[in-house]
C-alpha cells in the first residue's frame, strides 16, 4: 500500500514536470541534453548560466549601467523571463506605458515624455536583427543633432546648459553660460539685454563668431567715409548709442569747452560732411554785431561757458575806461540797439538833459568838478575860491551853501554866520566861531581845547556832550564840583569823596580796589558783579560778608555752612556732580556735613566712586578688625555711640546690667562667637564670693550657677526674681 | 614708660580751639563743633538712668601763616558726664559703667596736628597727632615728611613717632610706630602703598603692607581694592575689600565687593586690653581663635524716575572661628518726594539668616522738610527673630528663643541759620519677653538726644 502510494505521488510528479518548449528565443537550447545549457544538477537555474549567453546584459550589469545593472541588478533573470511556457510565450515582456524609465538610469520628463522607444531606441540586436534596448545615447545630439552647427565648442554640445525638456526655446532660468568668461566677447552695457538671436542670426550661429568690429552686428549710419580713421570704440560706447562722451574732441585740435560741451555732435556736424568748413565761431554762429569787430575774433570778448558772460575788459580793452557809477550802468544805456562804435566819449554823449549850472560854467568840461563816481561828490578844489573846505564842509554837497546851485564866489561871504545861527547867544561876544569849533572838523566840541577852561576833561567826561554838562546852553560861569552835575547816589553813606573811588573814566568804580579797599576781597565771577547785586538798596556799609548774605541756601542748611566746599566764586557747578545718595553708600548723617576735603583730599583729587560702605577705608578701626568691615551694623552715620547692635541676633539678648557691660568683660580675647550663654561664664566669681556670707549661695543653691535664672534676673543681682520663695534672698534686699 | 594723660590732651585741646575760634577770621578754617547730650531710660526702676554730655570738634584751619601757610588740623570728641559721680543702686551695678568706657575713651583726641604744605616747593610736613592716610591710617604722635612729585600727582613719605594708647587716647612711650609710603594719583588710576612697623621695647610688635588702589576704568565702572597684609611671624591678609562698582547709566548701579577681614596681629597682645577672668580662661582654654570673617555682597539701586529709588542687596558672611555661615538679603523702596509732596519714604525689608538667628525685619523711614528751615524725619522698625543654637551637636536648627522688638523714632531738626544746628531725637525699643530658660520679661528702653551743632 505505502509502495503504491509513493508511485501515485511519482506519477503526478512527472506528469506535472512535463515541460512545455522553450520560448522562442531560446528554441536552439530545445534539446534533451541541451537541459544543462540553463539548469544545474539540484541547483535550479544560475544567473551565471543565462549571463555566460548574454555577454551584453552581462557587460551592463557590472558596470552597473542600464536597467539591468541598476534597477533588477540582484534579481534572477527568471524572476523576469519565464521559460518552459511555450514556443510563443514572449519571453521579454515589456509594458511601454508602465516601464519605470528612471530605473535604467534615464528619466524620461517633459517632452520626452510620450515619445515613442523606437525614435531613441533605434538599434538593432546584430545577431537577430530584433529591437534592442540597449546601446541609446544620452547625448543629446545624438538624437537631436548638432542645432547649432558643427565646430562650436564642446561646452555647447551639452545642451541641457541651455535647454530643459520641457521648452527647448525656452533657457533655463538658472542659465550656467557666462559669456563673459567663456567667450572672448565679454557683453558690457546694452549688450547684456541683448537676446541671443540678435547677435547668434540663425540657429547654426552659436558658433564662435568672428567679430571684426561693430559692424559684424551693428550697421554703420555714418556715410561711408566719414571716418576712415576711426573705429566704432573712439567715440561709441556700449551702453548707449548716442553716448559719445568718450571721444576725447581735443585729439581733433579743437577742445569743447563750456557750452560746447553740452552740444550734440549734429548740432555742429552735418551728416554727411562731419568735418565743419571753419573752425572759428562764425562757422556756426551767427554775428549779433552786424559786422561792427569785424576783424576781431569773437573769443576776444565773449567765452564758451556763455555767451552773456564777457571777458571784454571796458578798461582796458577800449578807449574809455568804466569807473564809477558807469560800472553798474547796463551796456544797453550807452550801447543802445547794439551800437558799438563809433560812439561819443564825452559826457554830453550821453548825459544829454539840460546842464544844471544853466551857463555858469561855459565850456568847462564837466569832468573838472564832477567824475564818474558821483556827481554829487565833486573835485572841485575850492580853495581857488578862496574859501577852501574842510571837516564838515568838505562833506557837504554844494547845494547846502549853493542852494541854487549858480552862485559864485561874489554871491556868498566867508563868516559863520553866514550859514550858521550864533546858539551862544552873547556868552561869547566877540569871539569868533572858529576858537572852539575850530578847524570846522565837526560842530561837536572835540575842537574845544578844555584845559584853556577851570575844568580839565578826562575819561568818560570827553564822551560827554556839551550839552550834558552846559544845560540849556549855558557855559560860563559853571560850578566844577562833581555834585553840580552828578546826583549823590549813595545818599551821603560815604563821606569820601567821589574821587576816592571813582574817576571819570568810569562810574563803575574803576579807581576802586575792592580787595584792598573793602574787608571782602572780590574773586571770580564776583568780579564781573555789577555793584548792585550785592549792595542792593545802595547799601554799602555793614554787609554780610558769608554767601548766605546775599545766595538762599538751597539745601536749606543740609550741607553744612560752608558753600565752597562743593562751589568755588569761580565756579559754581564747580563740584563733581557725583550723586552721593545713589548706589551701595549713600552719605547722610554727619557725612553730609562734612567738607569734600575730609575724604577726597586737600586738593579734592581722590576719586572714592565705587569704593563701597565699608568704614574702613577712612577710618581707624577701634576694634582691631576683631567685628568685621560692617561698621554700619551697629553704628549709624549720625553717630557713632550710642552703638545699634543688635545684640540679641546673636542668640543672647542683651538686658538689664548686659547692657551696660563692657564688650570685652563677656567677649575675651576678642572671641565674639561661639561662647556658652550660662551665666558661669562670667559670673563665676560673683557666686564663690558668697560663700560664708548672709547669703551663702554655694549652699542656698545646690544647682549651682546653672540655675541662677530661678531667682535672679538680668536687671540686677539683687533683688531676686519677685515671688521667688528665697528668704535669704528676700532677707539681704 | 610715660603717659601722659587725656585730661592733659583734653585741656590743651580744647583751649587751641577757643584760639582758632576766636581768631577764625584771620584764619581760613572749617569745622564743627557739636554738643551732644543723651538721656536713656529703662523700664526697671532697678536699672540706672544713663546721660552723657558729648562735645565733639572737628576742625581744620588752613592759611595760619599766609597762603599755602601753616595748617591746623584738630578732630576730637570730649564726654562730660552727668552721672559719673552718681552712688550705684545697691552696689548691683555701677552707675559710671558703660559698655564703652574702657573699649575706647570716650575722651578722644583723634587728629592734632600742625602741617606745613609746599615747603620749599615740594614738601610737605606735619607734626603731631595723626591718621596717616596714605599709610593705611596707622596713628601716631610724631612727624610725618612728603614730597611731592610729577606735578603733586604722586607723594613719597615717611613718618615716625609714637603709637597712642589705643584705649584711652593718652600719648605713651610703650609702643612706637613709623613707616614709609607712596601714593600716585593718574588720571583715573590713584594708588597708596605703604609699609608699617609698631615696635614695642625696642622690638617689632607688629609690620605690615598697606595697599589702596582705585581705578576708573570706564565711564561709570571703578574697581577699588583695600588690603592691609600683616607681616609679622607669618604674613595674614588681616583686611581686604575688593569692589567692582558698575554705573552704566545715572539710573543703574551695581556693585560686587568681597572682604576678608581678620583681627590685627600684635605680638604683644596686651594692645587688646584683655582681662580674661579665670573661669572664662578655663573655658577658652588656650586656644588661638582664628578670627576671620570672609564676606561677599551683592548690591544693586535703580532710580525709576527722579525720586524714585529701588535697592536690593545679598550678602553672604563666613566665619571662620566656628565655620558657621549667614547669609542677609535686603530689598527696599526709596521714594525721595512721594507725590511731590517732599515727603521722602524709605520702605525695606529684610531676612537675616545670622550666624546664631533667624530673623525678618521690615523698617520705614520718613523725612520731610518744614516750614522755618526746620526738617523732621521718623523710623519704625519692627523685627522678628529667634535665636538657634546647633552648637550642642543636634542635627537640626533648634529654635530656643523667640523674640520680636519695634523700634521707632523721630527726629526733628531746626537749622535757624546755616551755621547753627539742632537736632532732637526721641527713640524707642520695646522688646517682647523672653521665652526661655532665662524668662527675661519684656523692655521697654527710651532715649532722648539732643545735639547742637555750630558748623563754621
Amino acid at each position: 500500500m505505502r509502495a503504491a502510494a509513493i508511485a501515485f505521488v511519482w506519477v503526478l510528479a512527472g506528469t506535472a514536470y512535463a515541460a512545455k518548449p522553450l520560448s522562442r528565443p531560446h528554441a536552439h537550447l530545445d534539446r534533451s541534453d541541451e537541459c544543462n545549457s540553463c539548469h544545474v544538477a539540484f541547483g535550479g537555474v544560475p544567473v551565471e548560466k543565462c549571463r555566460d549567453c548574454h555577454r551584453d546584459i552581462d557587460e551592463r550589469i557590472k558596470r552597473g549601467k542600464g536597467y539591468h545593472g541598476l534597477k533588477v541588478r540582484s534579481k534572477a533573470c527568471f524572476s523576469c523571463h519565464r521559460e518552459h511556457l511555450g514556443r510563443g510565450h514572449q519571453i521579454t515582456p515589456l509594458d511601454r506605458r508602465s516601464f519605470d524609465h528612471e530605473g535604467a538610469g534615464w528619466p524620461l520628463s517633459g517632452g520626452h515624455v510620450g515619445v515613442p522607444c523606437r525614435e531613441c531606441h533605434t538599434a538593432k540586436r546584430k545577431r537577430t536583427n530584433r529591437d534592442s534596448y540597449l546601446g541609446a545615447s544620452s547625448r543629446c545630439v545624438d538624437c537631436h543633432g548638432e542645432y547649432h552647427g558643427a565646430g562650436q565648442k564642446a561646452d555647447l554640445a551639452r545642451c541641457d546648459r541651455c535647454h530643459n525638456t520641457y521648452d527647448w526655446k525656452q533657457l533655463n532660468a538658472n542659465l550656467r553660460f557666462n559669456h563673459e568668461r567663456e567667450t572672448r566677447f565679454p557683453r558690457t552695457g546694452r549688450h547684456l539685454k541683448a537676446p541671443c538671436e540678435t547677435c547668434h542670426l540663425g540657429k547654426k550661429r552659436f558658433a564662435p563668431i568672428k567679430v571684426a568690429g561693430c559692424v559684424t552686428c551693428h550697421q554703420d549710419p555714418h556715410p561711408a567715409g566719414v571716418f576712415r580713421r576711426r573705429i566704432c570704440e573712439d567715440c561709441h560706447v556700449t551702453s548707449s548709442f548716442e553716448n559719445t562722451s568718450i571721444f576725447e574732441h581735443g585729439s581733433t585740435g579743437w577742445a569743447l569747452r563750456g557750452k560746447h560741451r553740452k552740444n550734440k555732435c549734429a548740432d555742429c556736424h552735418d551728416w554727411k560732411r562731419w568735418k565743419p568748413r571753419s573752425r572759428d565761431c562764425s562757422g556756426c554762429h551767427k554775428d549779433p554785431h552786424r559786422g561792427q569787430f569785424r576783424g576781431t575774433t569773437c573769443s576776444r570778448c565773449h567765452q564758451e561757458q556763455g555767451f552773456d558772460r564777457l571777458k571784454f575788459n571796458h578798461n582796458s580793452m577800449s578807449r574809455f575806461a568804466l569807473r564809477g557809477k558807469h560800472r553798474r550802468v547796463a551796456c544797453e544805456r550807452c550801447h543802445p540797439g547794439g551800437k558799438y562804435k563809433p560812439i561819443e566819449r564825452e559826457c554830453r554823449g550821453c548825459h544829454s538833459d539840460r546842464s544844471p549850472h544853466a551857463d555858469t560854467f561855459g565850456e568847462t568840461p564837466c569832468g573838472n568838478c564832477h567824475s564818474p563816481v558821483s556827481w554829487l561828490e565833486t573835485r572841485f578844489d575850492h580853495g581857488v575860491t578862496g574859501f577852501p573846505l574842510g571837516g564838515r564842509h568838505a562833506e557837504q554837497p554844494c547845494f547846502r551853501c549853493h542852494p541854487k546851485g549858480t552862485e559864485t564866489e561874489d554871491d556868498t561871504r566867508q563868516e559863520c554866520v553866514f550859514c550858521h545861527r550864533d546858539l551862544h547867544g552873547d556868552q561869547f561876544e566877540g569871539a569868533n566861531c572858529d576858537r572852539c569849533h575850530k578847524g570846522y572838523e565837526r560842530w561837536t566840541i572835540e575842537f574845544f581845547d578844555h584845559t584853556v577852561s577851570r575844568f580839565e576833561l578826562g575819561g568818560k567826561h570827553l564822551d560827554v556832550g556839551c550839552r550834558g554838562c552846559h544845560k540849556e546852553g549855558h557855559f560860563r560861569p559853571i560850578d566844577t564840583a562833581c555834585g553840580n552835575c552828578h546826583q549823590n547816589f549813595h545818599e551821603g553813606q560815604l563821606s569820601k569823596a567821589c574821587t576816592e573811588c571813582h574817576s571819570p573814566h568810569g562810574w563803575p568804580l574803576v579807581d576802586f580796589d575792592h580787595d584792598s579797599g573793602s574787608a571782602y576781597a572780590l574773586v571770580g565771577e564776583h568780579r564781573a558783579l555789577d555793584c548792585a547785586k550785592c549792595h542792593v538798596r545802595n547799601d554799602y556799609k555793614g554787609l554780610p560778608q558769608d554767601c548766605e548774605g546775599c545766595h538762599i541756601d538751597v539745601h536749606g542748611g543740609t550741607r553744612g555752612a560752608q558753600c565752597d566746599r562743593c562751589h568755588t566764586e569761580r565756579d559754581w557747578q564747580g563740584n563733581s556732580g557725583q550723586d552721593h545718595d545713589f548706589g551701595a553708600f549713600r552719605l547722610e548723617g554727619v557725612h553730609d556735613t562734612l567738607p569734600c576735603e575730609r575724604c577726597h583730599g586737600p586738593d579734592r583729587r581722590r576719586e572714592l566712586a565705587g569704593t563701597g560702605p565699608e568704614c574702613v577705608r577712612c577710618h581707624r578701626d577701634p576694634h582691631f578688625g576683631g567685628l568685621g568691615p560692617l561698621c554700619h551694623d551697629c553704628h549709624t552715620q549720625d553717630y557713632f555711640l550710642p552703638s545699634t547692635f543688635l545684640h540679641h541676633e546673636t542668640g543672647f539678648r542683651l538686658s538689664g546690667a548686659h547692657r551696660f557691660v563692657e564688650c570685652r568683660e563677656c567677649h575675651p580675647r576678642r572671641v565674639f562667637g561661639g561662647l556658652p550663654k550660662n551665666c558661669d561664664f562670667c559670673h563665676t566669681d560673683t557666686f564663690r564670693s558668697t560663700r560664708g556670707g548672709a547669703c551663702d549661695h554655694t549652699v542656698e543653691c545646690p544647682g549651682g550657677l546653672v540655675t541662677c535664672q530661678n531667682c535672679h534676673t538680668t536687671r540686677g543681682f539683687a533683688p531676686a526674681r519677685p515671688g521667688v520663695a528665697c528668704g535669704t534672698c528676700e532677707s539681704s534686699r | 614708660m610715660w603717659h601722659l594723660r587725656e585730661q592733659s590732651l583734653k585741656r590743651v585741646t580744647l583751649w587751641l580751639l577757643c584760639a582758632l575760634v576766636a581768631d577764625a577770621r584771620e584764619a581760613d578754617l572749617d569745622g564743627r563743633v557739636a554738643l551732644r547730650g543723651v538721656y536713656s531710660a529703662y523700664d526697671d526702676a532697678t536699672a540706672p538712668d544713663v546721660s552723657f554730655v558729648f562735645l565733639e570738634t572737628d576742625a581744620a584751619a588752613v592759611n595760619l601763616t599766609g597762603p599755602d601757610g601753616l595748617r591746623l588740623q584738630l578732630d576730637a570728641t570730649f564726654t562730660l558726664d552727668a552721672t559719673d559721680d552718681r552712688p550705684s543702686i545697691d552696689g548691683a551695678v555701677p552707675a559710671h559703667d558703660r559698655r564703652f568706657g574702657r573699649t575706647e575713651s570716650a575722651d578722644q583726641v583723634r587728629q592734632l596736628y600742625v602741617q606745613q604744605p609746599k615747603l620749599f616747593g615740594r614738601l610737605d610736613v606735619s607734626a603731631g597727632r595723626m591718621y596717616v592716610e596714605s599709610a593705611g591710617n596707622p596713628w601716631v604722635d610724631g612727624v610725618d615728611l612728603a614730597v611731592r612729585f610729577d606735578g603733586d600727582r604722586g607723594r613719597v613719605g615717611a613718618y615716625g613717632g609714637l603709637r597712642p594708647d589705643p584705649f584711652d587716647h593718652a600719648v605713651s612711650t610703650a609702643q612706637q610706630a613709623l613707616g614709609a609710603y607712596g601714593t600716585l594719583h593718574r588720571g583715573g588710576f590713584d594708588g597708596a602703598l605703604a609699609f608699617n612697623t609698631v615696635l614695642r621695647d625696642g622690638e617689632i610688635d607688629r609690620h605690615f603692607i598697606f595697599n589702596r588702589m582705585h581705578q576708573k576704568v570706564a565711564p561709570g565702572l571703578y574697581l577699588a581694592s583695600y588690603l592691609t597684609l600683616d607681616l609679622a611671624d607669618e604674613v595674614d591678609t588681616n583686611v581686604l575689600l575688593a569692589t567692582v562698582d558698575y554705573t552704566p547709566t545715572r539710573a543703574l548701579n551695581l556693585t560686587m565687593s568681597l572682604t576678608r577681614y581678620s583681627l590685627e596681629r600684635y605680638r604683644d597682645q596686651t594692645i587688646y586690653h584683655d582681662v580674661v577672668e579665670e573661669n572664662q580662661a578655663v573655658v577658652l582654654g588656650d586656644e588661638v581663635v582664628d578670627l576671620v570673617y570672609h564676606r561677599a555682597r551683592l548690591s544693586a539701586s535703580y532710580r525709576f524716575w527722579a525720586h524714585l529709588v529701588h535697592y536690593q542687596w545679598l550678602e553672604y558672611k563666613h566665619r571662620q572661628q566656628d565655620e558657621r555661615e549667614a547669609w542677609f538679603y535686603t530689598v527696599g523702596l526709596r521714594e525721595e518726594s512721594l507725590a511731590g509732596t517732599g515727603l521722602e519714604v524709605d520702605l525695606r525689608g529684610s531676612l537675616r539668616n545670622n550666624f546664631k538667628s533667624d530673623s525678618w525685619l521690615v523698617a520705614v523711614h520718613l523725612a520731610r522738610d518744614l516750614p522755618w528751615r526746620m526738617s523732621a524725619e521718623g523710623w519704625a522698625t519692627w523685627l522678628s527673630g529667634r535665636s538657634i543654637d546647633h552648637s550642642e551637636g543636634l542635627p537640626q536648627r533648634v529654635f530656643d528663643e523667640l523674640h520680636e522688638m519695634v523700634w521707632l523714632g523721630a527726629q526733628l531738626t531746626w537749622r535757624p541759620t546755616r551755621t547753627h544746628h539742632v537736632h532732637l531725637t526721641y527713640d524707642l525699643r520695646k522688646e517682647t519677653e523672653l521665652q526661655d530658660a532665662r524668662n527675661g520679661d519684656p523692655q521697654l528702653i527710651q532715649t532722648a538726644m539732643g545735639r547742637y551743632a555750630w558748623v563754621f
